[in-house]
């Protein structure tokens, strides 16, 4: 490798490099044992409603599965693909069947959460069994690329709007202490945390609490569906972002009477529905790129 | 002297977000037949039981009878802003 090459290389990685002459005189190069700051990249795609056949999109199995045949032919396959929730309309096992299908056909790792179009009925059951893994408590944290992800369920008792419970509140304030004020924090979540438009219950009603718990770190990015729609907020070093569905999209806040499915022309709906790139740098910051099918 | 007391089956429309009457007041044994007649999926939820509706697509319907007396508060499950109540008399 030329010189100017090597240092090109080297401000690109930012690897740490140690240098040492072994016995014979060789020059070597050996990577020193932090691993080097990398920005992590993942998709969000949500709101599938499968089993939906209004005007507003009567195929919604086919605009799904062009939203992962789009994912699977990226150049460089996501760490993972979120789902944030309502993949299906109506909890229906066929829905869910059809759903489980086409998201099996991802090559990156799925992660998937509840909407509230998932519980439809008094018992959870069908969604946890299309998507086992999520089982256990229904919210989970995990760490990738030095970013701490967060998938948070408000769900669950969806009488007033979106709510996580107290157990869920503990269990975060549990899992952020542990981490630095410089770690960068993603959080996932169905419905918006935020009083985005409490009108149409596009809003948490215990969200306040988890934002207070979140409000300590340096860059934290909050990623949500549930309004079919890219909405971007920001309140001091937290970002929030609902995502486009793959399904239909939503009337702007207060633009329609009702929050009913937004019936548009064929090419304008594709230019509606899609899925999310993002991609957080080391420093936290998150850059979303909206992908849509048209 | 003979009375006969026939149930009666009364009727519930959701459109446009709402269940039309709001209120109802029926007799204990009294069925209600709930049929959304909106572009949007919708359910009929009652607060703190297992009366539930479970999804009502478009044009789907769904008739509970009602044998205990009591306000059942109810709301969807899917827009809980949604409210309507059934009174049972005896
Ligand atoms: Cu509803």
């Amino acid at each position: 490798m030329k010189r100017s090459a090597f240092l090109e290389h080297v401000a690109w990685t930012g690897a740490g490099i140690a240098y040492s002459l072994s016995a014979a005189g060789i020059f070597h190069g050996t990577a020193v044992a932090q691993t080097p700051p990398q920005a992590i990249d993942f998709v969000q795609i949500s709101d599938s409603h499968i089993g939906f056949h209004q005007s507003a999109n009567p195929d919604v199995s086919a605009t799904l599965e062009a939203a992962v045949n789009a994912i699977n032919a990226l150049p460089q396959q996501p760490q993972f693909v979120i789902h944030t929730g309502d993949v299906t309309h109506l909890s229906k096992a066929g829905q869910f069947d059809t759903a489980k299908n086409i998201l099996g056909k991802l090559r990156a790792p799925l992660f998937v959460l509840p909407g509230e179009h998932d519980f439809i009925g008094s018992d959870r059951k069908a969604f946890y069994e299309a998507f086992p893994a999520d089982a256990q408590t229904g919210w989970r944290s995990w760490d990738g690329g030095g970013v701490h992800f967060i998938a948070l369920v408000n769900v669950f008792d969806f009488e007033n709007m979106g709510l996580l419970g107290n157990d869920q509140l503990a269990w975060l304030e549990r899992d952020l202490r542990a981490h630095k004020v410089s770690t960068p924090i993603v959080v996932f979540a169905h419905v918006p945390l935020y009083a985005l438009y409490p009108q149409w219950g596009w809003t948490t009603e215990d969200g306040a609490k988890a934002i207070a718990l979140l409000r300590r770190f340096d860059c934290v990015t909050v990623l949500n569906g549930h309004i079919h729609q890219v909405v971007r907020y920001q309140e001091g070093s937290i970002s929030f972002a609902t995502a486009n569905a793959t399904a239909y999209p939503q009337p702007k806040p207060g633009a329609a009477p009702k929050p009913g499915p937004l019936a548009l022309p064929h090419a304008a709906l594709l230019q509606a529905i899609g899925y999310r790139n993002v991609e957080v740098q080391p420093d936290g910051r998150a850059g979303i790129a909206e992908r849509t099918l048209g | 002297m003979l009375h006969i007391v026939l149930a009666a089956t009364l009727n519930v429309v959701i459109r446009d977000f709402s269940y039309t009457p709001m209120a109802l007041t029926v007799r204990a044994g009294d069925t209600v037949h709930f049929v959304n007649r909106d572009s949007e999926a919708h359910t009929v939820t009652v607060q703190g039981g297992k009366i539930d509706s479970g999804g009502l697509d478009t044009g789907d319907a769904w008739s509970y009878r009602f044998t205990r007396p009591g306000k059942y508060a109810y709301f969807c499950s899917l827009h809980p802003y949604m409210r309507g109540t059934i009174v049972v008399r005896p």
